[in-house]
């Protein structure tokens, strides 16, 4: 299992390379995904990447729940455990 | 628009029942017929539901085609139309997943490199056929076309064959469209998060999302006159329809666009906001589609917000994708003959964040109305309004401005000019940050601004259209997506292939860019370069747009050239020709060469698979009367590339110009560039006429040099296509 920290890690590589932000980028867990450039289509393919590397299932209702990069980790955290 | 025109038939094939009787009374009794899905394993997915019509209707082929077939048969035998009449009726189809039910088992076989568990026809892999299907069966030859700017492709094709009559072109169109449910649809809309998990609840708090329906819905239009002279029984009267595109987002549709729409379908009709009965809301019941609908009707309304009724009829059709238009067409059109509106099904509660719209709840409410609004949104931000009339003495005439369209500016991306970049660029979509652009949609962003100019903050021009061509499609996007479908499962189908797999993608993208937020078309076929060029120089000589930017654009990939190649087809070949037509004013007030105008066109509906020497006779002739000149004024004639239409085409021209006319073959430039063949033929032809003499490998027959002050003839057609002609006059340069 992955520690929180791994998982910052590992949010932050796919929306690096999502967005192709600098490879330097920190994300607090108060940062708004919208404020990254997450777009509602950017939206779903962040979560798509997720569910595909995790090997999770993300319902509508978690989906619709996500505003901050802190409630992504900690919605993987929670499917993940 | 200045000629009435009328609704005498209509025909539908849906889910909630077959025929217009059993159609008005599931609509009516708001009775939607969800059901779980069962035409493919619906387990992976987190919705299970959908709306599909009953299987004895379905066919063995696409069941697009069966739907389709059935609503001609009841609107043409509903509108009372004998045998005799129906050769001169054109069709106009709208479809966005035809042919999608077989091909991806036949691209994953390719992808696999095994054979394939069956063997398919032309017709279950092309989406042409679902015009080529209704065409041939009635016998039609009159203007023809299939339209797919995603889920407002219905309305656009009713709009299209509205035009054709009005302008005189044909007396009577089929238009509507077909749609069957699809693995692969459904697993974008999933992969988007669209779908509902219970209802489609349109408007109401409660709303989760779309659920995924079928089938098909056809209307016959007819002159009024043309009506009136055989003793039709008139339904409706089409008063209007317009044409927008957002120019902002891919997929999240925008307010804005909506109302440009609605407003440009008002002042065709010279309608007043005010005098409206009903607004038929596309009405997904996505929350993001319905709020910004909701804000663009209340915006319309204005002080009338609270009188006038806003109902859906997807609460109980469901979504039924790019036929959706022609069924809100079909839905208003009966409530205007009993004056009945159909409640809204599926809403439970008052969303508080949405303008307070008049919905008509509960049950059907009696409203003898007389005008109705009917929209249509779609991925691309593509939106079309409709607006019939119940009816009334007829109209008086009005005063409609007379422009004249010429091109001013042309474009090629192919490999002999060697303006294609090397594969793999992924440039961003404008304004976003997180979506890249497939290398289609990023060609013609290449094109356009090879025309345009670099994009920049664009202000939104609400007469500037982009109007397109394609065979195909993004063909990469539908691949990646059949793919990951096949391979992992429907949570591996990525959101943006889904998103931008439409065929208004990359027209979208440049709307976008240049805030070109007319209309966004896209036709589809081996004609459809043609069709875009002629609609485009009519779009301003009607008066609804100043500037178009059209052609046409084609993605070649392995698994298509080796289905062309099947097909009995020489090599097709990845291009891009855009072409920059304008009304002639504007382009003479900002100091533009007038290159070429289109003296006359004609398209003739696909009659026989692959068009014959009679057909394209034909077509020659209706193009040459159109432009009021003879064969013998024809200084030149451009061949279609299609090597099973080659003989046709020697056969027809030298029947039409028993002399000899210089032959122009664009296979040894280009190969066969599909719908990228006219725009690519109109290039080459302004490139003569500039220099003097046509290109040396493209002479097949007759003197090189170039013919001044003669125009030259523009033949295409292809497979389940039809023919479209078209006359160009190449102006003298000063």
């Amino acid at each position: 299992m992955r520690t929180v920290s791994q998982l910052e890690q590992a949010l932050t590589t796919i929306l690096v390379r999502q967005l192709r932000l600098p490879e330097e980028t920190i994300l607090s867990h108060d940062t708004l995904l919208e404020d990254v450039g997450l777009d509602s289509l950017g939206m779903l393919s962040f979560i798509a990447v997720i569910e595909r590397d995790f090997g999770v299932g993300i319902s509508d209702r978690d989906y619709e729940s996500l505003s901050t990069f802190g409630d992504a980790v900690a919605l993987v955290e929670r499917l993940t455990q | 628009m200045t000629r009435d025109i009328v609704v005498t038939g209509l025909g539908v094939v849906s889910p909630i029942g077959n025929g217009v009787v059993a159609f008005e009374g599931a609509l009516l009794a708001g009775r939607p017929n969800v059901t779980s899905v069962e035409i493919f394993d619906a387990a992976p997915y987190r919705t299970r539901i959908a709306q599909t019509v009953c299987a004895g209707l379905r066919g063995p082929g696409d069941p697009a085609i069966a739907f389709a077939l059935t609503a001609a048969e009841e609107a043409i035998s509903h509108a009372g139309l004998s045998v005799t009449m129906l050769p001169g009726c054109g069709v106009a189809m709208a479809t966005t997943a035809a042919g999608w039910t077989a091909t991806p088992h036949l691209f994953e076989s390719f992808r696999r490199d095994a054979k394939p568990a069956a063997s398919y026809s032309p017709e279950e892999l092309f989406k042409e056929a679902v015009l080529f299907a209704v065409a041939s069966c009635f016998d039609l030859h009159g203007p023809s076309a299939l339209l797919s700017p995603a889920c407002a492709a219905a309305s656009s094709a009713i709009a299209w064959a509205a035009q054709r009559i009005h302008d005189g072109d044909a007396e009577v169109m089929l238009a509507g469209a077909a749609d069957a449910l699809t693995e692969v649809v459904f697993a974008g809309f999933h992969a988007m998060r669209l779908l509902a998990d219970d209802a489609c609840r349109p408007f109401s708090a409660s709303r989760r999302g779309l659920v995924l329906s079928e089938g098909a819905a056809i209307l016959v239009l007819e002159s009024e006159s043309h009506a009136r002279d055989r003793g039709a029984t008139i339904l409706a009267r089409l008063t209007g329809y317009g044409f927008s595109c957002d120019a902002a987002h891919p997929t999240t549709p925008g307010s804005d666009g909506v109302l440009r729409a609605m407003t440009s379908a008002l002042n065709d009709a010279a309608l007043a906001p005010g005098a409206l009965d009903q607004v038929s809301a596309h009405g997904t019941g996505s929350p993001a589609n319905d709020a910004a609908e909701a804000h663009a009707i209340a915006t319309l309304l204005g002080d009338r917000l609270p009188d006038v009724p806003v109902t859906a009829i997807k609460g109980t059709t469901g979504h039924t994708e790019g036929a959706a238009g022609a069924f809100g067409a079909l839905a208003a059109v009966l409530s205007l003959q009993h004056d009945a509106l159909p409640p809204l099904a599926g809403y439970t509660e008052t969303d508080p964040s949405l303008p307070p719209l008049r919905l008509t709840l509960n049950n059907p409410q009696p409203h003898p109305g007389r005008n109705v609004l009917v929209n249509a949104s779609g991925f691309g931000g593509a939106n079309a309004a409709l607006l019939f009339e119940k009816l009334a003495p007829p109209r008086p005439a009005q005063h409609m401005p007379t422009r004249r369209a010429v091109i001013t500016a042309c474009a090629a991306l192919t490999a002999r000019d060697g303006t294609l970049p090397p594969p793999g660029e992924a440039p961003f979509w404008p304004g976003s940050h997180s979506l890249p652009l497939d290398r289609i949609a990023g060609l013609v962003m290449s094109g356009a601004a090879r025309l345009l100019g670099p994009a920049s903050a664009p202000q939104i021009d609400p007469e500037a259209a982009v109007v397109l061509g394609t065979s195909y499609g993004s063909q990469a996007r539908h691949e990646s997506m059949w793919a990951a479908l096949a391979s992992d499962g429907p949570r591996a189908v990525d959101p943006n292939d889904f998103a931008l797999s439409t065929f208004n993608a990359p027209g979208s993208a440049v709307a976008s860019a240049y805030g070109y937020g007319g209309a966004n078309l896209v036709f589809v076929g081996a004609t459809a370069g043609a069709t875009a060029i002629e609609e485009s120089s009519r779009l301003i000589t009607s008066g609804r747009a100043r500037r178009v930017l059209t052609g046409a654009y084609e993605e070649v990939t392995p698994y298509f050239q080796r289905l062309l190649a099947s097909l009995g087809e020489c090599d097709a070949a990845e291009a891009v020709c855009l072409l920059a037509i304008e009304d002639e004013a504007s382009a003479q007030s900002r100091g533009a060469t007038a290159l070429a105008s289109i003296l006359g066109h004609t398209a003739c509906a696909p009659a026989v698979m692959w068009p014959d020497a009679e057909d394209l006779l034909a077509s020659m002739r209706a193009a040459l009367a159109r432009a009021a000149i003879q064969p013998r004024d024809i200084g030149a004639v451009t061949l279609d590339p299609h090597a099973n239409t080659r003989e046709a085409q020697r056969s027809a021209i030298a029947t039409l110009f028993p002399g000899s006319v210089t032959l122009i073959d664009l296979v040894p430039i280009y190969c066969n560039c599909l719908a990228a063949s006219a725009p690519l033929a109109m290039k080459v032809t302004l490139d003569a006429a500039a220099v003097g003499r046509w290109p040396q490998d493209a002479v097949l027959r007759g003197d090189p040099a170039f013919p001044p002050g003669r125009p030259v003839l523009i033949n295409t057609c292809g497979l389940m296509s039809g023919c479209v002609t078209l006359v160009v006059q190449p102006h003298a340069r000063v």
